[in-house]
């Protein structure tokens, strides 16, 4: 993308992608770029390589690089492609953000700091003085069940109103959390669902999109729940998801 | 469908169909497994019938 992403481009589906890779755990580039030409004439608002679905933890450093470069070739600027940043602390989180903004990434999917239980200020620090030093927008991205860590609505709130920190992943299945969190997000921040059965619901309650794993390879399917549950029409759209 | 999505840990399932849409890759890194293969089979012949679906929203 040439122009800096913004909240208002964050509206529809994500795929979020896996990462096809071969027999020594580098990146499979004809499987990838097929990927992406399967999924660029459908609809699709953006892409999401080398979060969880991606296995960032598990994929060598270079190759992650190398899976966003792809993924931004293909995407040749007609939709954004946001990578995940997955490491537990800031420097190394730093570093891959930057190098990814240099493969091409359009923003970033920056995880919460994992494994030193921070407190909610230790929390609002990291990503303020992340989102200060990213060379591109960010998005919080929340997933308590797997890192133990939830973010508290008022330092959501808080840091909705930063600049370069344009939205979130929502992964806490805790809906009443996720109701707190959307009415008091600033205009400039964008709340995407980030779990696939949950998506409707989490639409109606003020998502503007989702990042949906299985809509990688059910992409139409999925915008069609999108524009149900944006359209109001909730109870359609879940029973499309459930079915 | 979704169940069987994440009846095994992500991305497993989901890696192991792909081929379906012309991008093969169904190796997954470790310390994932590939996911067993009755799942394989079942999630192959749901994901068969909503690409038939795809298929036809595409064409609407």
């Amino acid at each position: 993308m040439t122009t800096k992403l913004t909240a208002a481009q964050l509206r529809g589906i994500f795929p979020a992608l896996p990462t096809p890779v071969r027999a020594d755990d580098s990146v499979d580039a004809q499987a990838t770029r097929a990927l992406m030409r399967y999924l660029l004439p459908q609809g699709i608002a953006g892409v999401v390589p080398i979060g969880g679905t991606g296995e960032y933890g598990a994929l060598p450093r270079d190759e992650r690089v190398r899976m966003t470069a792809l993924c931004a070739q293909e995407a040749d600027g007609r939709v954004p492609v946001i990578p995940g940043v997955l490491d537990p602390g800031f420097h190394d989180a730093l570093a891959a953000g930057k190098a990814l903004a240099a493969a091409g990434a359009s923003a970033l999917m920056v995880l919460t700091p994992y494994y030193t239980t921070p407190t909610q200020r230790g929390i609002r620090d990291y990503f303020l003085r992340y989102a200060d030093a990213s060379p591109v927008p960010v998005l919080i991205y929340e997933i308590p069940y797997r890192t133990r860590i939830a973010i508290a609505p008022e330092v959501l709130h808080e840091l909705s109103r930063h600049e370069n920190i344009i939205g979130m992943k929502a992964c806490n299945t805790d809906m009443y959390h996720f109701l707190k969190v959307v009415a008091g997000v600033h205009e400039s921040f964008a709340v995407l669902s980030g779990e696939d059965s949950l998506f409707p619901v989490q639409m109606a309650a003020g998502a503007k999109g989702g990042i949906v794993v299985t809509a990688t390879m059910l992409p139409r399917t999925w915008q069609r729940i999108y524009e149900l549950a944006r359209d109001g029409r909730t109870a359609e759209g879940s029973l499309r998801t459930a079915s | 469908m979704l169940d069987l999505a994440f009846a095994e840990t992500n991305p497993g399932p989901l890696k192991s169909v792909l081929d379906l849409i012309g991008a093969a890759a169904p190796r997954v890194l470790d310390p994932l497994l590939a996911p067993a293969p009755e799942l394989q089979e079942r999630l192959r012949a749901e994901m068969k019938e909503r690409l038939a679906d795809e298929a036809a929203l595409a064409g609407a």
